[in-house]
């Protein structure tokens, strides 16, 4: 045993063995001392102001000011990305800026860009409402004649005269007669001119007829251009429109009604000329506008590209600035008030490196005083820690989605890494499945940089974390493809000619009695001969369940070896006596012994009925086996193994809660006598929880139910996890089923005809089923099978679970979070 | 290419008398020869990857249980598949030929 002891630790069975520590940092080098300790990324700071709200911790006005400035940040962001520009990645880390003077920047240019953003704003509008105008102008301008009237001398914009258009020449004559009777009055004819977006210009039609009673004549035309509308920034069809009518107060209310619906209405003179030369203003107008905006974009741009051009690395400055805050947060002023207080947990190896960072940041800073580090005593659990590179992170991943280890107990990791795998290829089973996977995994591996660094969907994210994974898996189907000869469902002779040939020269019985097996069994895997047969299935069957068991116990056994191992580091050789040797016994004698049974059986080709064997062993043990004997001796045997186990459950269940009970009273009889001499050194104890057992706590009742629950759990839990190891058989044949029936129903029949359509619909029907109900379906569906064997039948043997991350103060993992 | 039972026409051969050992003994020297096979690949295996990546002991302790692991299972798969063909209870029934 002491060889075991001797060996080196293996790299990730066991998570590192951690220090809680105490940091003194003086005031002027914490800072820097805390960025780099989060570049190093190797302490988890604990948190001392647990009970102060946020707004009560000493640095809050820094974090306030980083949270405006990221908010500042993101708002230029924003900003670049309506205006469309992509901004440059500056990878080159030059000398950081100062965070006043980066706040001073981002403020002025804040400021800079909102002014721009509402001086374009506002020329947008103007440049909206002349080219309204412009419209209005040129459509309205149709509508309406040159007057001839001699009353011209009055020409305002709102004349009183009537226009009237060619096309209307009905309704034109009345009021030309009007016209002639008489002058511009009071309750002359007017109109208004203006434009309205082309949904609402029914509507508005209506309302104005409504309201003047039909007194009115509107005319519209569509404007050729479409207007950018600002408040959507959408472009909007616009109707222009002239709506005559007579009075005033009829005025008034189409005014309103114009507003109501959201019409511009703009001033049009009747007379040609003034109409022509009020459309020359308004376009040299438009044109400076046009060029005043297009200079004013242009300007903003090159702005933005300058700024986004350091963009990322003042997010990341400002990030990193919030989060040594937040962890400077965490720390507690001494009494002094002239140092922060800080402790946490380090792994031990990285204690040089932390040593080295502080050196650095007191010599950074110029401080006088050192930063005292120095190891502590913690009652709490440390955190889980294990070092994981690419290959190994995925599966470790897969163990902690179930729980995260407990401090230094084994990790299932370790054998997940190939178990896994391997137990999803025993369902899977099919090399030519096999090869399909491994060239998915060999695309994702291959373009690990590039896809690393893209932004993935959340499927495909999942899918290249587990590229490692998805490999050994494909290896493994490969493998067990070529065990259960199967390449989509057919056979190959590869490693020779089958060992099965007719009876006689005539064949005469192989439909009814069968073949022989005339040589040796086939050298690797199952028979080529087996396939199509119609005894296949019961012989797979058989094969496949049995296999089933033996893998099943095979690891279950590990399981509880595992176990061992824990109790041995934990030093409790309670668990060593009363839990690990019992249930080695129990599984063993009773299923260990049916493993036993399966493989004499194959051995001797004994016909012999197991179920029969195993259930008469409980049944009636002392009864002769007769012809299902396999060896001699075996009624003795099992006689002796039932006895075993029969007495293996008290032994799980009774000693160990009244030997707990009795080491409880003599530590609290001790304590009794330790605690009146050390009376002072509890005194000064007051923050480590005290978290020794307190001695009226340990509930008898409570110890004993739980050990009773972890007695039954066992018990009945090896016959129901050996049992669930079934699945191996159950999905191995569903898929190998699945792949028959799209090969022999789909691609053969297709094949069977000679047109080369149908033979063409028959291979697509066969690759698209194929791909997506076996690859992808059936994939998902043992993964997840493989998944609940090892979490539950594997793990419940010796796995707690009930540890806590390891989660430094990090940039590397900030960036991460944040992305 | 495509030999399953169905469409491959069995050869009617006639059984010679050869002088060789019975079919029990030959099937487990085939099974002790291909035993040794693994265990040989698995030693090969475990010192190929000594060589090319020896990242201090317990790295390698690691890497030498995973080798060990994926040998014993490949292994316990071919020799289950084996034995289970070894004595075998029950023969290859054809289909009714359409």
């Amino acid at each position: 045993m002491e060889y075991i002891d001797n060996l080196p630790s293996m790299d990730l069975m066991r998570s590192e063995k951690m220090m809680f520590v105490q940091l003194i940092l003086p005031v002027e080098s914490a800072h820097r001392a805390v960025s780099y300790l989060g570049q190093l990324g190797l302490m988890q700071f604990r948190d001392l102001n647990d009970d102060k709200s946020p707004f009560q911790r000493t640095f809050v006005n820094q974090v306030k000011r980083c949270a405006e400035m990221s908010r500042k940040l993101r708002f230029i962001k924003d900003q670049i990305h309506k205006a469309c520009l992509t901004p440059s990645s500056n990878s080159s880390s030059q000398s950081d800026t100062d965070l006043e003077e980066l706040e001073i920047q981002l403020a002025e240019h804040e400021h800079g860009l909102s002014e721009m953003n509402a001086n374009s704003e506002k020329l947008q509008q103007t440049y909206n409402e002349l080219l309204e105008f412009k419209m209005v102008l040129q459509k309205a301008g149709d509508f309406l004649l040159p007057s001839e009237s001699p009353m011209t001398g009055q020409d305002t914009e709102l004349n009183d005269n009537v226009h009237i258009s060619d096309d209307y020449a009905d309704t034109s004559s009345l009021l030309d007669q009007e016209m002639l009777n008489g002058h511009s009055t009071q309750c002359g004819v007017g109109f208004v001119s203006g434009i309205v977006p082309k949904s609402k210009v029914l509507r508005f039609e209506r309302m104005l007829f409504r309201t003047t009673r039909g007194n009115m004549l509107f005319n519209q035309a569509p404007a050729y251009d479409q207007i950018l509308d600002p408040a959507t920034n959408e472009m909007v069809e616009k109707t222009v429109f002239v709506v005559s009518f007579s009075g005033e107060q009829v005025r008034v209310k189409i005014l309103n009604i114009c507003e109501a619906f959201g019409a511009n209405c703009y001033p049009v003179p009747e007379e040609m000329t003034k109409r022509r030369h009020i459309t020359q203003e308004v376009l040299s107008h438009l044109s400076d506008l046009k060029t005043t905006l297009e200079a004013g974009l242009c300007h903003r741009d090159k702005v933005l590209t300058s700024i986004g051009f350091h963009l990322p690395k003042w997010m990341n400055m400002v990030k990193r600035e919030k989060a040594v805050y937040d962890t400077l947060n965490m720390l507690n002023f001494d009494v002094t008030k002239k140092c922060l207080v800080g402790e946490g947990w380090c792994p031990i190896f990285a204690k040089t490196k932390i040593q080295e960072a502080l050196q650095r940041a007191t010599c950074d800073s110029n401080s006088q005083a050192d930063i005292i580090f120095h190891v502590k005593d913690s009652l709490e659990s440390p955190p889980t820690y294990f070092q994981t590179n690419n290959f190994t992170n995925a599966y470790q991943e897969i163990v902690n989605a179930y729980g995260v280890a407990k401090y230094q107990e084994a990790n299932p990791a370790v054998y997940t890494i190939i178990t896994f795998p391997f137990l999803f290829a025993v369902m899977v089973g099919d090399w030519g499945h096999g090869i399909c996977l491994l060239l998915g995994a060999l695309i994702l591996i291959v373009r690990e940089k590039k896809l690393g660094s893209q932004k993935l969907g959340s499927f495909m994210e999942m899918l290249f974390g587990g590229r490692y994974v998805l490999l050994l898996m494909s290896l493994f189907s490969i493998y067990c493809g070529l065990i259960y000869n199967e390449f989509f469902s057919v056979p190959f002779n590869i490693f020779g000619s089958s060992a099965y040939r007719c009876r006689d020269a005539t064949c005469s019985e192989s439909r009814s009695i069968g073949l022989i097996k005339y040589q040796d069994t086939y050298p690797f895997g199952v028979d080529p001969s087996w396939r199509g047969s119609r005894s296949e299935l019961p012989f797979l069957n058989s094969l496949k369940m049995k296999m089933s068991i033996l893998f099943g116990i095979a690891q279950m056994n590990l399981g509880i070896i595992l176990s061992y191992f824990n109790a041995r580091h934990f030093r409790n050789s309670l668990d060593i006596k009363y839990q690990f040797v019992p249930q080695m016994i129990f599984l063993n004698s009773l299923f260990g012994y049916l493993s036993l049974l399966i493989i004499t059986k194959w051995c001797t080709g004994s016909k012999a009925d197991l179920y029969h064997v195993m259930i008469y062993m409980f049944l009636s043990p002392f009864e002769d086996l007769g012809e299902n004997q396999l060896f001699s001796g075996q009624t003795f045997f099992q006689v002796m193994l039932l006895l075993l186990a029969v007495i293996t459950v008290p032994w799980m269940l009774f000693p160990k809660p009244f030997i707990l009970k009795r080491l409880q009273s003599e530590r609290f009889q001790g304590r009794t006598y330790q605690s009146l001499e050390t009376s002072d050194i509890y005194n000064d104890v007051e923050f480590d929880s005290a978290s020794q057992p307190d001695p009226e706590e340990f509930d008898f009742t409570e110890v004993f139910v739980h050990q009773m629950i972890h007695t039954i759990e066992f018990v009945l839990g090896a016959v129901s996890n050996t049992a669930s190891y079934l699945r191996l058989w159950a999905l191995s044949l569903a898929h190998s089923e699945l792949s028959t029936v799209f090969y022999e129903k789909v691609l053969l029949l297709a094949w069977g005809y000679d047109s080369l359509v149908i033979r063409l619909v028959g291979l697509a029907v066969f690759a698209f089923a194929t791909a997506f109900i076996l690859l992808m379906m059936e994939t998902l569906s043992a993964f997840l099978h493989a998944l609940r064997l090892h979490w539950v039948e594997f793990q419940n043997k010796f796995y707690s679970g009930d540890g806590y991350k390891f989660e430094p103060f990090s940039f590397a993992a900030l960036n991460d979070g944040e992305d | 290419m495509w030999s399953t039972p169905l469409h491959r026409k069995i050869s009617p051969v006639t059984v010679v008398e050869v002088k060789e050992l019975p079919l029990g003994k030959a099937s487990e020297m085939g099974f002790l020869v291909t035993t040794l096979i693994f265990v040989v690949v698995g030693v090969i295996a475990s010192l190929l990857t000594r060589i090319c990546c020896n990242k201090g002991p317990s790295t390698n302790l690691l890497l030498l249980t995973l080798i060990i692991t994926a040998t014993v299972c490949c292994w316990m798969m071919w020799a289950i598949v084996y034995l289970a063909q070894m004595n075998p209870l029950i023969v290859p029934i054809l289909n009714e030929v359409e």
